[in-house]
């Protein structure tokens, strides 16, 4: 069997913490942290597969440890994906300045996440094999 | 006797103009030269010239009385019939006759001896008393002509005699011309006279006064009068008058078509009355008024476009006569500038009228001018927004109080100075200047310091555009909206935080019901989910609630309280529990009285309350630490504290925390989140209660809300 990939989940509202948890378990493994710095030490910690951060959180908000986890060489290739709130197009914008791959939307259908994650980790598949090949033809 | 033979005038007498002088000057010269004798007889007898015989014979005649009456020689004395007649002492005189314009003349030319009888002779100087050797020695010396040689002397005398005819009526039809040329240029000369008064003078009643005097002067008549139409009453009253009774008569008033004067007023044509007495328009009671014999009269209306404002009458003709129609003619002419005259002197008089009352009036607007400055720099001054205005060369012209302080400047001081010389901020200037260059409105905001803090202004900057529609300044206002910007914000925040508070709680209730709809689980984990989903349920009811309430206050509606016995001890025991395990971070501890009270409340409304209380303790202390609740009973009321060991406020923002909307622009605070209408809530419903709220706090050193309700017992 292969090994369950690992996602770090950060949100300071403990229903959305379990819910994004519940969601998830299933298939991955899932570490928590309720503000940014504490996704950032469970990151390196873990050196997740996927980070999931909610941008509005006390201590770090998520733009914030986002910037951070994109500009450290060790996490930089870790995609993340933003939860935000609905309609806030600057939130997004702003996400994807801060090195975010993806965004949800608040609040989320869990069918809808897992794609979203399911996605994400193909397209790492596919660049990981698009990588791999250029070092055979190497 | 036909009817046009009545009105023909009688014909013209033109002998009446033969010129007697000048012939009895032709007769006297043949008679002395040629020894003829000469007598002009007109069939009438009305002319009869001298004889002019030079002779001996016939001036012995005319030396006695008797002789005289001898040679007497009228239009009877002849037969007028005969070739020859012999007129006195069987003297022989020639009958020449002529036709002139119709009347017939008789021109004797003598004498001519042709036989001397000296009986005839004798028989005079008997009759006469003349010596009669003398008269007959006269009588034979008078020269004889044949009889051939006379007749053609009478043929030339005739002929000159109708010259001087035909020269004399001439010379009358030139005099007469003559005298119709002068009355022309008199009357010519009167209106010339008048109608240059009329253009210099605007006193009514002189040139009216003048008018009259032409009209009686050129006309010959005894009195004039204007009359002047006053329509209101539809009377017409004596303007002017001349001639002997002029007072009395400015007394009267005639109607409309009462008299002459009345009638030309009424069909506004002239009229020419030649006797009074025969004609029926004429108004007797004039004259019996003002004991005036009015014989004829010419009445002629006065006409100023077209409309007769009045007439003016002329009464009887010095001369004893009647008016004539041309005269009709000199006064209608007259007429028309005293019309002129009337309708530049009203005109004049309303222009006077006008003028006096314009200036009046712009006396009265002066001071309403200046009360209106005074008024308008008074609002302009105790404006709340600053007022700054410049003309075109940049010069300030106008700074108000607000002005004054908000640029910086002392308005006495600017008056009159460039505004670039002005620690002004660059784009206000900047505006002006495009203000003034393309004469158009611009609005926008405008930042600068201002205090110790910078504003916002919204600032109007209008070109002052001249009548010429020149630029000739402009006006700016500015108004400070910080503070209702501060309110945008806030309230733009406010909609952030309520649309992020109610996602918080939608999240899970969204994640877990999909997660039970989608997943086959056991019955313990839907009872967990479905606990969840109540939780969040419930948590965005009350926040919903706390957005109706607010919309309640604000609305002016308010809330009501449901007043409910409440033991307040056991009601803080019971909120105790609902929070005290809610944080692992924070140790909620409660503190009461040993004896409780019963006390009247809206018990659902202070658990909103104590619920706000306590969920800000915990979300701003998010590091933890102790909580309290603590109450107190004291005289008539009853105190709450919740106090935490949190991050605390600031001193600045202490007094506005229970403003709605109001969040505190902190670092710390912005992470945390909250809508800002709890504590605005939490103070109306205690004062709902007729209670109060107040609060301790400082930075980092935690918050103590404490409220107090009066208590009131059940009854």
């Amino acid at each position: 069997m292969v090994d369950k990939k690992k996602i770090v989940v950060a949100d300071d509202e403990p229903f959305i913490l379990s819910a994004l948890q519940d969601t998830l378990a299933e298939q991955y493994s899932v570490y928590t942290a309720t503000n940014g710095k504490l996704a950032i030490e469970e990151v390196k910690n873990v050196q997740p597969d996927l980070i999931i951060l909610d941008i509005m959180m006390p201590e770090m908000d998520g733009l914030e440890a986002c910037k951070i986890l994109k500009r450290d060489k060790d996490t930089s290739t870790i995609p993340i994906i933003l939860l935000t709130a609905k309609g806030q197009i600057t939130d997004i914008e702003k996400g994807f300045k801060a090195g975010a791959d993806a965004y949800v939307v608040k609040p989320f259908s869990p069918a809808r996440l897992i794609e979203k994650v399911e996605e994400i980790f193909e397209k790492v598949e596919m660049r990981k094999k698009i990588i791999e090949e250029k070092k055979k033809n190497i | 006797m036909p009817i046009e033979s009545i009105k023909k005038e009688p014909e013209f007498d033109y002998s009446r103009l033969f010129n007697i002088t000048v012939w009895e000057g032709i007769q006297y010269k043949f008679a002395k030269d040629l020894g003829l004798a000469i007598k002009v007889i007109s069939e009438d007898g009305n002319i009869n010239t001298e004889e002019s015989n030079f002779s001996d014979f016939y001036q012995l005649l005319l030396s006695t009385p008797k002789g005289q009456k001898y040679v007497d020689i009228g239009i009877e004395s002849f037969d007028k019939e005969a070739r020859f007649v012999n007129l006195y002492a069987d003297c022989v005189f020639y009958n020449a006759s002529t036709y002139f314009y119709g009347k017939k003349f008789y021109i004797l030319v003598g004498i001519r001896n042709r036989t001397p009888n000296p009986a005839i002779v004798k028989k005079l100087s008997e009759e006469l008393e003349i010596d009669y050797n003398k008269l007959l020695k006269a009588y034979n010396s008078l020269p004889t002509f044949n009889e051939e040689r006379l007749i053609s002397l009478a043929d030339l005398i005739v002929d000159l005699f109708n010259i001087v005819v035909e020269l004399s009526v001439q010379e009358y039809t030139t005099q007469l011309a003559n005298k119709q040329k002068e009355e022309e240029i008199a009357k010519m000369s009167a209106l010339m006279e008048a109608s240059i008064i009329i253009n210099s003078t605007r006193n009514l009643d002189e040139l009216l006064k003048i008018i009259m005097q032409s009209a009686e002067k050129v006309m010959q008549a005894e009195a004039s009068s204007v009359f002047l139409i006053d329509s209101e009453k539809n009377e017409l009253y004596f303007e002017m008058a001349t001639g002997p009774k002029e007072e009395e008569l400015k007394k009267i008033r005639l109607k409309m078509g009462e008299g002459i004067a009345g009638w030309v007023a009424y069909t506004g044509e002239a009229l020419l009355v030649p006797d009074v007495s025969k004609d029926p328009r004429f108004a007797r009671r004039v004259d019996e008024q003002t004991k005036f014999v009015t014989r004829s009269i010419i009445c002629v209306p006065l006409k100023v476009r077209n409309q007769t404002i009045g007439v003016i009458q002329v009464l009887n003709k010095i001369t004893g006569q009647s008016f004539s129609k041309s005269e009709i003619k000199f006064l209608e002419a007259l007429a028309s500038q005293a019309a002129i005259a009337i309708e530049n002197a009203n005109l004049y008089e309303h222009l006077e009228e006008r003028a006096e009352q314009l200036n009046k009036e712009l006396k009265e607007a002066n001071v309403n001018l200046s009360i209106e400055k005074l008024r308008i720099e008074s609002i302009i001054q105790s404006m709340e927004d600053a007022v700054i205005a410049i003309d075109k060369d940049n010069k300030i012209v106008l700074v108000n109080r607000v002005a004054e302080k908000i640029f910086n400047i002392n308005a006495s001081q600017a008056f009159g100075k460039e505004v670039t010389n002005f620690a002004i901020n660059p784009t206000v200037i900047e505006n002006f200047r495009v203000v003034l260059d393309s004469k158009i409105t611009i609005k926008n905001e405008v930042k600068f310091q201002f205090g110790n803090k910078e504003h916002i202004f919204a600032a109007v900057f209008t070109p002052i555009v001249s009548e010429k529609k020149e630029a000739a300044g402009s006006v700016a206002v500015f108004r400070d909206i910080t503070e209702i910007k501060e309110l945008d914000k806030m309230k733009s925040e406010f909609l952030n935080m309520v649309s992020h508070e109610l996602r918080t709680p939608l999240t899970p209730i969204q994640a877990y019901s999909e997660l039970m709809l989608i997943r086959n689980m056991d019955s313990e984990k839907v009872k967990s989910y479905a606990e969840i989903i109540n939780k969040e349920t419930q948590r965005l009811g009350s926040l919903i609630g706390d957005l109706l309430d607010l919309s309640r206050i604000e609305s002016g509606k308010g809330l009501s309280l449901t007043l409910e016995e409440v033991d307040v001890v056991n009601f803080l025991k019971e909120i105790y529990e609902m929070y005290k395990n809610t944080s692992t971070k924070h140790k909620i501890i409660l503190t009461v009285p040993e004896k409780s009270e019963i006390i009247l409340f809206d018990k659902n409304k202070i658990s909103q309350v104590m619920i706000n209380l306590l969920s800000n303790a915990i979300k701003y202390s998010p590091d933890g630490g102790n909580i309290d609740i603590i109450m107190e009973d004291r005289d008539d009321k009853i105190y709450i504290t919740v106090k935490d060991q949190g991050i605390g406020i600031s001193k600045e923002d202490l007094p506005r925390i229970f403003e709605k909307f109001y969040r505190v622009q902190s670092e710390a605070v912005r992470k945390i989140s909250g809508t800002g209408i709890g504590l605005p809530i939490v103070k109306y419903i205690i004062e709902l209660h007729n209670g109060g709220i107040d609060v301790k706090s400082e930075l980092g050193k935690g918050s103590e809300f404490t409220f107090y309700i009066p208590k009131i017992k059940p009854a």
